[in-house]
């Protein structure tokens, strides 16, 4: 079974599981998967064989090629190395139809209804993809186990969120299918809505039908599945049962960060380096406070979303002149929504965001680009087509004049030294190391007050996030306030003043960020490890804690 | 064959070139088929036709005053008219030129009449000879123009910042506006810049032959086959693309006759779009 499965942290009996092909009991087999999407690895050497009517779930990171091994499967994108055989069918050459119709059925994180049909015939499209075609009867059957029986007449377009849900599972379970792949299906759902979609999966699950999912939602998981595959970088780290996974230092390092020390350089901040710099941060707000305002961006009771869907509850925030703020949490908390919300492109339902003392509310994202907020997207977004140079001169206005933009470029340049040698080079060329430090680059040629960086050291390499956590605090001590949004856990925390953690759009933990590493809030806020389903009350004895004043040392 | 056909074809691509770069430019950046373009070439021609036959210009110089009203003119329908609708959907504005083009029909009926009308100038009709090649003076000039506008176009988009602003609101427009670029505004003013070259083509085509209301069409789907050949987002290869477009239409008519001329452009446009969808003068992109 030689190097079936690289990084195997289980029992015997996973791996023979994993490594037994084609048996009668298997229900899907994959072997040596690998995805190249242009020069991007997505997936690498992936294993997974799945026994009848088991239900499996595979977690990672952003980015860890969970939703591309679901489309692989499904015949969505096609493979590029390895296979994957559902009973003695090959699936890896057949069209998406033909896959469907040998019963392996796939279900979007989100939701694609056709337009304009009710309920009823999208779910009877959906039958018509593998016959023989369901009778009314099946399908009444099928609309009563999603609940949408009595919306069956309704348009799809009239739906809500949950019930959105609910018709892209019903749709894909009219397929019949033998395998069903559920992507994020309970992505966004709260409360009695997430137990009513953990009670459907397990019902499915229960008639006999095979489930795999893709969940970042903790409770799910472990309430459904008998196996997990952990991804990481398109590379599977772990295997084993929920428990296993929840305990595997592996895994906790993937979703907390790198443990290895970033020893030795400006970016490591011990707990009295971090007194020293808050006093040096309070002399920072006497002269601020002088000056009128100490707090640069202020959030009060913000909640905004997409379409249906509340990605941020009730959120405040205060960043003080020069602060560090880290906002930590598991994918889908609702970090990348925090920054789209404080940046204009996410649009704010209640609450009030305040800039400089001004309301920017509704202010549109370039002019509050224009007041000095700048924002590092997640995924780097530099113009690949563009060169480097040309990249950075964006990112100044462009009522500067040629001497001020080259001023700041220079500058730029002394921050990171290799955007000046790659000056002429397509900056879609460059490794994702530069690229970012491209991104950060080009934000401080807008000369801002507040810089707001959302997952800035992911999939780079421990020397990379060094260089760019060194510049971070480089640029922090020149005044510049941060709002530092991370994945990983230590780098962020090593770094910051002030830490708030999201779990599910709401703040389960706001205070300094001394000794949160060991704290059960964030175990509770990644892994589920405590009752998550009431973060109202742990949100209640944490937010409002003494650092939300700015300076104040907690 | 002669070269005087071949020299014909080269020179008349000019034209087709300067007509499909306004409209590779607004599809570049806004993603928009603008199907009101043969529109603001036809009006810059009864723009200029009023300095010209009216008052007795030369249409050389109504030319950028043609250019100039032309690009006041479209800055708002952009700004007020289709960014709006392009924000919530794809079709809505497209739907929305096409009214325009209807629009823009009619009121030059209204205004101007159905009757053909042209643009005197002295050298409309004379020839001249270039390297013992027998060649219109009028399509000599609108080529030297056309290479200029061209070079003036992809200077303006590759060397100056205001340029990369617009390559990054179209490549980008949610991380362009996020550095602080009205993304708004540079779709407007791509709109007004495409309407000043469609302005330029539609004089040097009034100098060369007659026009009516209804003359925007076929230069519009001129414009697309030039589009289709070049791809999206090259300066040089709309140029290009249009020489060969009158190069192909040119031989195909001195061989076949007149009736072929369009059918011979819209095979080649119809057979681009089938084999090489991204154009003949770009590389395919890597996803």
């Amino acid at each position: 079974m030689g190097g079936t499965l690289t990084c195997v942290h289980t029992s015997v009996n996973d791996m023979e599981g994993v490594a037994k092909v084609s048996t009668s009991d298997t229900a899907l087999t994959v072997r040596g998967l690998g995805k190249n999407f242009g020069g991007v690895t997505a997936l690498e050497g992936v294993d997974l064989a799945v026994r009848r009517a088991e239900a499996v779930a595979v977690i990672g990171p952003n980015g860890a090629g969970k939703s591309t091994l679901l489309k692989l499967i499904a015949g969505v994108h096609r493979r590029d190395s390895g296979s994957i055989h559902l009973g003695d069918h090959r699936l890896d050459r057949l069209p998406p139809h033909r896959i469907t119709r040998l019963g392996v059925a796939l279900a979007h994180q989100v939701p694609r209804p056709f337009h304009g049909l009710s309920v009823r015939d999208n779910v009877r499209i959906g039958a018509m993809a593998a016959g023989p075609p369901m009778r009314g009867p099946e399908i009444a059957d099928l609309l009563a186990l999603c609940r949408l029986d009595t919306k069956a007449a309704r348009s799809a377009d009239s739906l809500r969120v949950l019930d959105l849900k609910r018709l892209e599972v019903a749709r894909a379970l009219a397929t019949r299918p033998r395998v069903l792949m559920l992507d994020e299906v309970a992505a966004g759902l709260v409360g009695r809505e997430l137990d009513e979609a953990i009670d459907l999966i397990r019902q499915v699950h229960e008639r006999g039908t095979t489930v795999i999912l893709v969940e970042h939602i903790e409770r799910v998981v472990r309430e459904i599945v008998d196996r997990v595959l952990v991804l990481n970088w398109g590379r599977p780290i772990a295997h084993g049962t929920p428990a296993q996974i929840a305990v595997d230092e592996q895994v906790r390092a993937v979703y907390l960060g790198d443990s290895s020390s970033p020893g030795g350089s400006a970016t490591a901040r011990s707990p009295s380096a971090n007194q020293d710099m808050r006093s040096v941060e309070q002399d920072t707000a006497v002269t601020a406070s002088q000056r009128g305002t100490d707090d640069v961006l202020v959030l009060d009771g913000v909640t905004s979303g997409y379409g249906d869907m509340v990605a941020l509850r009730d959120f405040s925030l205060r960043l003080g002149r020069g602060q560090i703020v880290t906002v930590l949490g598991a994918n889908g908390a609702g970090k990348s929504t925090l920054c789209g919300t404080l940046m204009g492109t996410v649009a704010t339902r209640t609450g009030r965001i305040t800039a400089f003392g001004r309301d920017i509310t509704r202010l549109p994202a370039h002019e509050r680009a224009r007041l000095g907020i700048a924002y590092c997207q997640e995924g780097r977004r530099v113009f690949g087509d563009l060169t480097v140079a040309e990249n950075l001169r964006l990112g100044a206005p462009l009522s500067l004049g040629r001497g001020e933009v080259e001023g700041r470029m220079e500058r730029v340049h002394t921050v990171f030294p290799v955007l000046a040698e790659r000056a002429g080079q397509r900056a879609g060329t460059m490794s994702g190391g530069q690229q970012q430090m491209l991104a950060v680059g080009r934000a401080l040629m807008a000369d801002p007050s507040v810089l707001i960086c959302d997952e800035i050291s992911l999939g780079l390499a421990p020397v990379a996030i060094d260089a760019l956590y060194r510049a971070l605090a480089e640029i922090n001590a020149q005044g510049v306030a941060i709002l530092l949004v991370e994945q990983n856990v230590k780098r962020a925390l090593g770094i910051c003043d002030h830490a708030v953690v999201l779990s599910r759009g709401r703040v389960s933990y706001q205070g300094g960020s001394a000794g949160l590493l060991d704290d059960a809030d964030l175990d509770a806020a990644y892994f589920g490890t405590d009752t998550t389903d009431a973060p109202a009350s742990t949100g209640a004895s944490h937010s409002g804690s003494p650092a939300r004043t700015t300076g104040e040392p907690s | 064959m002669s070269l005087d056909v071949l020299a014909a074809g080269i020179l008349a691509g000019g034209l087709y070139a300067l007509i499909g770069l306004g409209i590779s430019l607004v599809f570049g950046v806004l993603g928009l088929m603008n199907l009101a373009h043969g529109e603001l070439v036809i009006g810059g021609a009864y723009l200029a036709s009023l300095l010209v036959v009216d008052a007795g210009w030369d249409p050389l110089a109504a030319l950028p005053l043609a250019m100039a009203t032309m690009a006041l003119i479209a800055y708002p329908l952009q700004r007020y008219l289709l960014t709006p609708l392009l924000r919530d959907s794809k079709s809505a504005p497209l739907v929305a030129t096409f009214g325009l083009s209807l629009l823009g029909q009619a009121l030059f009926q209204a205004a101007f009449g159905t009757h053909p009308k042209a643009l005197p100038a002295s050298y409309a009709d004379t020839g001249l000879s270039m390297l013992g090649v027998r060649v219109q003076t009028v399509y000599v000039i609108a080529f030297g123009l056309t290479v200029v506008l061209c070079a003036a176009t992809h200077l303006v988009l590759t060397r100056t910042r205001a340029g990369s602003a617009v390559r990054a609101a179209s490549a980008d427009p949610g991380t362009a506006a996020v550095l602080g670029i009205d993304v708004n505004r540079v779709y407007a003013m791509t709109f007004a810049g495409a309407a000043a070259l469609a302005a330029a083509g539609g004089v040097l085509t009034g100098v060369a032959q007659s026009f009516t209301p209804s003359s925007g069409l076929p230069l519009l789907l001129t414009g697309f086959a030039v589009m289709a050949l070049a791809g999206i987002g090259s300066v040089g290869g709309v140029l290009a693309a249009g020489v060969a477009l009158g190069v192909l239409q040119s031989v195909s008519v001195s061989l076949f006759g007149g009736g072929w001329r369009d059918v011979v452009v819209y095979l080649a446009f119809f057979l681009v779009l089938a084999v090489r969808p991204q154009g003949l003068f770009r590389k395919a992109h890597a996803a």
